[in-house]
């Protein structure tokens, strides 16, 4: 009960946060990044689970929500604790 | 390699495999344990993946169920080392290569002059010796300010020097000093007198009274242009004469040779060999017996280079020959010919502002001496300056 009440009051507090400041959501809150460069590589960060990896489809599980990346011959290049790059012909991007 | 690859390389990382269902639960390991994995790819049911050597050791306690993993390859330095432990030769030549790029790199194994004309590059080269600056000089000992300071009062031609070390290489930029240039004193009154006997055939006179006339003969130290003079309003002129005066002179000149020369026949040779590198010379002469008073020695000091790279590294040539002569008697025509060569050889150094007009050449020979008298007739400009002592200030 406690913790349901801190995080109402965290929220509280970031929202001020970005609507007094213009600051992008991204740096307050912990929200996923994802950053598309064309249609062969994307950038992540605030992963938390890969649920799913497959050459056609990688499914990533941030903290409020499941992204899915299709396409073809898709591969992680780079992972660590909280960030991934995808690289491969990437078809659509789904949020589940 | 690009960079970015470098501290892994550094660091030491292994490439190994992953095969079976619960791949993403391995990736989910390391990402929860703080492994950071790079070149992920993925083939079929293989994931081919990189991490660190440290990493790697975490990934072991990764118990998934159906996972199999492999190490394809090993990178980096401490694999590398590993590799080539037991051949003790082979780390022994690296480290000697590298202790002698760092001790070569100390010296000084080039020097270039630039920007001198009238200062040779040996004196240059000498007088920065004396300085203690030369090929093969230890870099760390020197103090370039104090050498320029040193060259500039050791040379007085010397303007400006700069020494500049590139690496191994000096590079000496050298500017000379300016010297005033050296006229004839136009201010002081002067008269114009004959050097040689002769007859006047042209007088071209600039400033001053002439005095000698054309078609008259005159004798040396005759005065032909005076600048003491009085001018038509009987002013008293006192100037400085200049002018050319041609005259047709005779000179005679007597050119003499031995019939009796000592002609070479051939020479003896010995050549001895040293090797000189950073200051020191390695000396291969051995048994080395020559007087030095009777051979005519000379040294030649040759640069040794590879793929045109000059090394601080000289193979001193000490030759040493002793002509053989024997003793001959000319025949007349042999030394008219000598003495022909002698005569052009005159003509060339000491009449060689002259136009010759008429040469007659009187041959003497007794056997033992062979003489010439060369009777010349020329023209030339006969004109010398006298100054005219003055008591003005």
């Amino acid at each position: 009960m406690k913790n349901k009440t801190d995080k109402t009051i965290a929220n509280k507090f970031t929202s001020f946060v970005e609507n007094q400041t213009d600051m992008p959501p991204v740096s307050i809150a912990d929200l996923p990044y994802i950053e598309i460069s064309g249609q062969n590589h994307i950038e992540l960060d605030g992963i938390q689970k890969i649920l799913e990896y497959k050459e056609n489809i990688i499914k990533i599980r941030f903290r409020h929500s499941t992204v899915c990346f299709n396409g073809e011959k898709l591969c992680l290049k780079d992972y660590n604790k909280k960030n991934a790059v995808i690289e491969g012909k990437i078809t659509t991007v789904e949020f589940e | 390699m690009p960079i970015h690859k470098l501290p892994r390389y550094l660091k030491g990382y292994v490439t190994f495999e992953v095969k079976g269902i619960g791949r993403e639960e391995f990736l989910n390991f390391c990402s929860k344990n703080d492994i950071n994995l790079f070149d992920l790819r993925l083939f079929d049911d293989t994931l081919i993946v990189s991490c660190f050597v440290s990493d790697y050791r975490k990934t072991k306690a990764a118990k998934v169920a159906g996972l199999r993993k492999r190490i394809v390859k090993r990178k980096g330095i401490r694999f590398f080392t590993n590799r080539y432990k037991k051949r003790l030769g082979l780390i022994v030549g690296f480290a000697l290569m590298i202790f002698m790029l760092i001790f070569l790199s100390g010296y000084i194994w080039d020097i270039d002059i630039t920007g001198n004309e009238r200062l040779s590059d040996n004196l240059i080269l000498e007088t920065l010796e004396e300085c203690g600056f030369s090929e093969g000089g230890r870099k760390s000992s020197l103090d370039i300010s104090k050498i320029e300071n040193e060259m500039m009062i050791k040379l007085s031609d010397l303007g400006r020097i700069s020494i500049n070390l590139d690496g191994s290489f000096a590079h000496i930029i050298v500017k000379e000093r300016a010297t005033p240039p050296v006229s004839e004193d136009t201010s002081r009154p002067s008269n114009l007198v004959a050097s040689m006997d002769g007859i006047v055939v042209k007088m071209e006179i600039v400033k001053g009274k002439p005095i000698a006339i054309e078609g008259s003969g005159v004798v040396k130290g005759q005065l032909l242009v005076t600048g003491f003079y009085n001018d038509k309003k009987d002013n008293i002129i006192l100037e400085h004469s200049s002018g050319k005066i041609t005259a047709l002179a005779e000179v005679s000149k007597t050119f003499e040779i031995s019939m009796s020369v000592e002609e070479k026949v051939g020479s003896e040779e010995k050549i001895f060999y040293s090797v000189e590198a950073f200051g020191n010379k390695l000396d291969f002469s051995f048994g080395k017996d020559v007087d030095e008073t009777d051979w005519n020695k000379s040294v030649s000091r040759e640069r040794m280079s590879l793929f045109g790279l000059d090394f601080p590294i000289y193979l001193i040539k000490e030759s040493y020959t002793k002509e053989i002569t024997l003793e001959k008697t000319l025949s007349e025509d042999e030394a008219k010919e000598r003495i022909k060569d002698e005569i052009e050889h005159f003509e060339k150094s000491e009449l060689y502002e002259a136009q010759i007009q008429k040469k007659h050449i009187t041959w003497k020979s007794d056997g033992e001496r062979c003489r010439a008298q060369v009777d010349y007739t020329f023209l030339t400009d006969i004109a010398e300056q006298q100054y005219i002592e003055t008591e003005q200030k």
